[in-house]
């Protein structure tokens, strides 16, 4: 029962043992030493040495020693992919046997041997698995074709596999449609151009027959597949809807997504005046609602689908609102992304409740929320006209609790709200310059300078806020210089007189100082304006006041567009550039080139084009792109609707378009490794051969084959092949026996005698040995005479000075007991920090041991360097 | 599909690994760890990819569970299978701890070559499994013909959850009613949402292969059924808390997979054919006409910087007869309390200082009843900035009685080989209603 101590053998030398154990003839023994094989491979130790030992076990009628093998030869066959191809008796037989349990197990695991050899040998019994009269083997060798398929496609195609597997999905038992179809929905993917799973009405009824009958995963599977159907007509897709949606009330949530999927899916198809439309609206929103009380993991992956689903089709969700509302105890994923639709779902209907939320959640303590939170504020702001000013009071509300990120993003948000409703809320700027010294992130430093430039002309300190802006000009990021230097121009243009120097100050920092390109073309072209034609310059720079705001600042246009072409990236999340995250940006530079050339050849044509008037900034920043969108919505439940990514972006290339592409590849690939083997052969003393191949030989013998079939196989000599052979008849080993080498010198009673000498009287010299051995009939020299010495210890980890005393504890004192040296000896030992510490002086102290004094760092005054001199003379006389 | 399965342990060691894809090499093993288990920063989604390689995680006790993939999978039903896979494992072992699956690890990967195939979920229920997978070792060599071909049936058989010939000798059933009622409410006293979560649990000791028929006060059947079948009802004594309606309307339910969905969705009539044993037959969420067994006010005061003072008072709504039990206040208090008075007419009250609450207990008590705590937080001067995020009052409870208001009409048992009939089954109904997450702001 207590399978646990598998885990904890870290001996040396262990493989050996259990290779002993592995061959053991007992049963029991057998099984065990299997046991602490998977264990060990579990814990990431390389076992891969033991596979011929292992692989030895495989014919036994115990199933469970059987499972654990098949267990070891799935992880390991690759890496040995010669040896595999002994198991393969045993599976074929395998796959005969009478207990079908037994014949689905050698299917199962033969599939998941990767080892294209090995292919050509499952094809005949999977074949046979495909028919068999149980459908639990049928079931499990509709997946084994899809492993198949994706070790060798060519293979399966070849051999008609795809044709049976499509058979398969007419087969009586619901389990096995639902295989086939995962099965073929996963082969097609790799061969998008096939018509693989060319879905008629026919195989569409068995397929909606199926799914009333199989298990929640098959059903999965088979929902999965209907959503790549396209039905023929309105009247096909409503009967498909009809027969999809009482999988709404499965308890399984994929299960319920996946429908979801299939309903969106085929709901375009639909008349929106047909009145089945409008029930299934109102169908979809309980089960989506009903996801929201499942685990956390899978409310995060509902929110993300529903997420999309509030873009796609608002109307579903727009009375559900209040299951949006976060609570106290979420995990902070599931926050952040219900807070997202909430806003999506903020409506003038629902607006004040929702604002008060919103608020209660800028009081929480999760920082990254709460900025969400405050952003949400600014956005419903934006989105919806009529609560504009009373977001804007709520914000004041919140800069007035002064917690220092709430007051920035407020600021952040704010700034939004004046580009969206300008001239209209410039009341609040004086409680917001209060605030300018808290200001630490370039985001809301940038906002606060925007803010501070656009309404200059109101506040009477401007000029002194933004020199002290200046001063730390070159530790600013880019988007505060940029927006420095265009708030600077402003309020010069407004206020002309006071502010000459402060103007000439951010020019020259900007087109002299910087090395930054877009800061410099941005400098120059202000330069050239204001040089130029002052009165163009305001004209330009300006323009005209009551219509829109952004036009007067030259960047936030660009940037905004920049972000519209970035939509659904990381750059409209952040609502920054790409170049605030992606340094070198050759985009954002171009753009300034064009526009320094535009004003400095034609400022009137120039003025017409970059003045020309924009659109306010939409309500939704973080739409996703529709195109994108509607392939989202048919992964609906799948990862790419968690990521909001479309699934190229984040798998890995198709291995079957690949395969496709090198149809040969699988054959050349092989043949390869052998070519070294046969130069080898012509050399006069062959290399020995590796254990690896002696043991296939024996394997191959055991498997009943002569000599010479081996030797043709493995491409060795039949002699050589006859000798392994031999040898470990003889032997039952094909590892190298030891070899004789030179005769003892001293005779195992002379062995003894020195033994014996040495326990007896340690302070024995070599001398006295050897002419012991001589008055016993032995002359040898002195070195043959071997000397012992102290324990040694192995250390784990670190050591430090309380391990080191545990070591002098452990080892020390009855290392100098077993040595027998007496009282008079000395310890010694170097300087060593662990040596030297409090703890190791103290125990040393204790136990009343004599230390030799050790300088420190030089070892001409080392006092053990001569004494080893001194002894070597004495010992060696 | 799914790559792989990894179960570590709260160090970050591996205690199970099973690759079923080739695309998942060895170093995805410690990807995870580094990247997630050993992350500095707590991680921020139950998915992550890390070298474009995603990694569903579950974390249960201390145990991680993490599935890894690199393609384009379901990722609802990666994580419903990690749940399954938990609940399998306990169903086999009992809690899951780094004791019982190391002390287990031959038979979870047993477990998992059966109910995993390349990453495809099979068979898992239970029952199913545990007809030929055991812990001491699979059966398999002693099992006749009929038995391995009546194993393979049932596992790939469209009533996979029960297996033929269960007999006993008397037939009993067991329903329980569980509700969750959830309630966020305003300092003022307003409801911003509420709902209750119920589940209606079974525990079945019936011979054969029985068929049942499930009813409930559910408002769509009871109105189709007329005048006729309200007044069949209204002679039955009223359980609920004082509200003599007839039928509540069910905002959306789930079913244990035996229930014929398909006959749901066209009749509205509940019919299956239940597991051997507990299992779950329903969930069902009610948002309208929900009686709140509780009212809780709150009244904070700040006297000075330096002090607080709190009152509560929770007010029972249900009959008098019944009794609430389990009652728990928890209040909570600042970070920088340095000490608190509390004074309340019923139950205990204790201040928790790793709680950062008070906890307030009351064993008892019946409906239209009210209590009442007073507190006094001593606070610590800070000039710490942000400002106490003063979390919502919460509180826990279980009544006797549904709060959504359902009842069972009717549980009827057909099994027409065997001959017992529907009136010779025992049946029980108990209802619970238990706090959910019951929160008043304060």
């Amino acid at each position: 029962m207590t399978d646990s101590k598998y885990f904890t053998t870290t001996k040396k030398g262990e493989i050996f043992e259990l290779k002993a154990e592995l061959n053991s003839d007992k049963k029991e023994k057998k099984k065990e030493a299997v046991k602490k094989v998977i264990a060990s491979m579990t814990v990431g130790k390389d076992v891969s040495a033991l596979f011929p030992d292992v692989v030895n076990c495989m014919q036994t009628d115990n199933l469970e020693l059987k499972k654990l093998v098949y267990l070891y030869l799935m992880n390991y066959a690759k890496s040995q992919p010669d040896m595999a191809i002994m198991a393969v008796n045993t599976f074929v037989k395998d796959c005969e046997d009478p207990n079908p349990l037994i014949r689905a197990l050698a299917v199962r695991t033969m599939g998941c041997i990767r080892v294209d050899k090995i292919t050509e040998y499952l094809c005949e019994p999977l074949r046979k698995c495909l028919k068999d009269e149980d459908p639990y083997v049928r079931k499990t060798a509709a997946v084994c074709v899809a492993k198949l398929h994706d070790i060798n496609a060519q293979l399966v195609e070849d051999q008609g596999f795809l044709d049976t597997l499509k058979d398969l999905i007419s087969d009586s038992n619901p389990m096995v449609v639902a295989n086939a179809v995962a099965a073929l929905s996963e082969i097609a993917e790799s061969h998008p151009n096939s018509n693989l799973m060319d879905l008629n009405p026919q195989t569409m009824n068995k397929l909606l027959t199926a799914l009333n009958e199989c298990t929640e995963w098959g059903q999965i599977f088979i929902l999965d597949c209907l959503a790549n159907y396209t039905p023929r007509d309105d009247r096909e897709s409503q009967s498909i809807c009809e027969r999809v949606t009482p999988r709404l009330s499965h308890a399984n949530s994929a299960v319920v997504l996946s429908a979801v999927k299939v309903l969106m899916k085929f709901m375009e198809m639909l008349p929106k005046d047909l009145d089945y439309y409008g029930t299934l609206l109102k169908k979809l929103a309980p089960p989506l609602v009903t996801l929201l009380s499942a685990e956390p993991e899978l409310q995060y992956v509902a929110l993300r689908n529903i997420n999309l689903i509030v873009q796609r089709r608002p109307e579903i969700l727009k009375h559900e609102m209040k299951v949006f509302y976060v609570k106290y105890n979420d995990p902070i994923y599931v926050k952040l992304e219900k807070l997202d639709i909430m806003i999506r779902l903020a409506s003038q209907a629902n607006i004040a409740q929702v604002l008060a939320e919103l608020k209660e959640y800028a009081t929480e303590v999760d920082v990254d929320f709460v900025r969400k939170a405050v952003r949400a504020i600014g956005r419903c702001a934006i989105k919806v006209e009529q609560s504009a000013e009373r977001c804007v009071s709520t914000l004041l509300d919140l800069i007035q609790t002064k917690v220092n990120y709430v007051v920035q993003e407020a600021i952040v948000v704010i700034k939004d709200i004046f580009r969206k409703y300008p001239n209209k809320y410039e009341s609040v700027i004086a409680t917001l310059c209060e605030n300018l010294d808290s200001l630490d992130e370039p985001e809301a430093r940038a906002a606060m300078i925007w803010i501070v430039g656009e309404y200059a002309e109101r506040i009477d300190n401007a000029d002194e806020l933004l020199e002290s802006f200046l001063e730390g000009f070159h530790d600013e990021s880019t988007q505060v210089q940029l927006q420095l230097l265009t708030a600077i121009v402003k309020l010069f243009l407004k206020k002309p007189t006071e502010t000459q120097e402060l103007v000439q100050q951010v020019l020259s920092l900007a087109t002299q100082d910087s090395d930054n390109p877009d800061l410099r073309d941005r400098g120059y072209i202000y330069w050239r304006l204001l040089s130029t034609d002052p009165v163009a310059a305001k004209e330009v720079v300006l323009a005209e006041k009551p219509l829109i705001s952004e036009e007067t600042d030259l960047i936030e246009p660009t940037l905004l567009e920049e972000l519209i072409c970035h939509i659904g990236t990381l750059a409209s999340v952040y609502h920054k550039p790409p170049s605030a995250f992606d340094s070198d940006n050759p985009d954002l530079r171009d753009r300034g080139y064009i526009y320094w050339r535009l004003l400095s050849t034609d400022p009137v044509a120039a003025k017409e084009v970059v003045l020309a008037e924009k659109p306010l900034i939409s309500e939704e920043t973080d739409l996703i792109e529709p195109t994108l969108l509607e392939e989202l919505i048919c992964h609906i439940g799948t990862l790419a609707s968690v990521y909001h990514k479309p699934p190229s972006a984040f798998v890995e290339g198709n291995h079957g378009v690949q395969h496709k592409g090198l149809p040969g590849s699988a054959g050349s690939h092989l043949s390869t490794p052998k070519q070294p083997a046969s130069n080898i052969s012509t050399m006069g003393k062959t290399k020995e051969l590796s254990t690896d191949i002696r043991d296939k030989i024996v394997d191959l013998h055991k498997a009943g084959m002569g000599y010479k079939r081996i030797g043709k196989q493995l491409g060795e000599k039949i002699s050589t092949v006859g000798a392994v052979i031999r040898k470990w008849k003889k032997h039952h080993t094909t590892a190298n026996l030891p070899r004789s080498g030179p005769p003892h010198k001293i005779l195992p009673r002379g062995v003894s005698l020195i033994m014996r000498t040495v326990r007896n009287h340690p302070k024995t010299t070599r001398g006295e040995l050897m002419n012991q051995l001589k008055a016993a009939g032995t002359t040898v020299t002195k070195e043959t005479v071997a000397k012992g010495t102290e324990h040694l210890h192995r250390i784990e980890g670190r050591m430090d000075g309380a391990m080191y005393c545990g070591i002098l504890d452990q080892h020390f004192l009855p290392s100098v007991r077993e040595l027998k040296m007496g009282q008079g000896w000395v310890f010694q030992h170097n300087n060593d920090p662990k040596h030297t510490a409090k703890a190791t002086k103290e125990w040393l102290k204790k136990k009343h041991i004599k230390v030799l004094e050790w300088p420190s760092q030089s070892p001409n005054l080392n006092p053990i360097g001569n004494l080893w001199r001194e002894l070597k003379i004495r010992v060696a006389r | 599909m799914i790559g792989g399965l990894f179960i570590y342990n709260h160090k970050g060691e591996v205690l199970i690994s099973r690759v079923y894809r080739d695309d998942i090499g060895r170093n995805a093993v410690d990807a995870f760890r580094v990247n997630v288990i050993h992350a500095r920063q707590q991680v921020r989604s139950p998915v992550t990819n890390i070298a474009r390689t995603s990694f569903f995680h579950v974390k249960r006790s201390n145990i991680w569970l993490a599935a890894v993939t690199k393609q384009n999978v379901n990722a609802a039903m990666v994580f419903e299978f990690l749940y399954k896979m938990c609940d399998v494992m306990t169903a086999y072992f009992g809690k899951i701890s780094e004791e019982n699956i190391k002390n287990n690890f031959v038979l979870i990967y047993e477990l998992l070559d059966e109910i995993l195939d390349f990453g495809y979920p099979q068979n898992s229920e239970t029952g199913a499994l545990k007809t030929f997978i055991t812990q001491q070792g699979i059966k398999g060599q002693l099992q006749t013909k009929e038995e391995q071909s009546q194993i393979t049936s049932q596992v790939t058989g469209q009533i996979g959850w029960r297996r033929e010939g269960i007999k006993y000798r008397r037939n009993e059933l067991f329903l329980d009613v569980l509700e969750s009622v959830n309630l966020l409410m305003s300092p003022q006293g307003q409801v911003l949402s509420a709902h209750v979560s119920g589940r209606v649990v079974m525990k079945s000791y019936l011979s054969g292969m029985p068929e049942c028929k499930f009813g409930m006060n559910d408002k769509i059947v009871i109105d189709k059924q007329g005048k006729g079948g309200a007044s069949d009802d209204a002679g039955k004594s009223d359980l609920g808390g004082g509200s003599g309606k007839q039928s509540i309307a069910i905002d959306d339910c789930t079913f244990h997979q035996c229930v014929r969905l398909s006959k749901f969705d066209s009749e509205r009539s509940i019919s299956f054919i239940p597991p051997d044993g507990e299992y779950e037959l329903m969930r069902y969420r009610t948002t309208k006409d929900i009686i709140l067994p509780f009212r809780v006010i709150p009244l904070v005061r700040e006297v000075g910087r330096t002090k607080l003072e709190v009152k509560v008072v929770i007010k029972s709504n249900f009959k008098p007869s019944l009794l609430a039990q389990k009652i728990e206040v928890r209040i909570p208090t600042p970070l920088n309390t340095s000490g608190v008075q509390v004074i309340c007419m019923k139950g205990k009250a204790k201040y928790k200082a790793s709680e950062n609450a008070i906890v307030w207990k009351i064993k008892r008590m019946a409906g239209m009843k009210e209590s009442q705590i007073s507190a006094e937080i001593e606070l610590l001067p800070t000039n710490d900035k942000k400002k106490w995020a003063r979390p919502p009052i919460s509180m826990n409870f279980e009544v006797p009685f549904a709060p959504s208001g359902l009842k069972v009409r009717y549980l009827k048992v057909f099994e027409s080989k065997l001959n017992y009939s529907d009136h010779d089954v025992i049946k029980w109904v108990r209802y619970i209603g238990r706090s959910g997450i019951y929160e008043t702001r304060c």
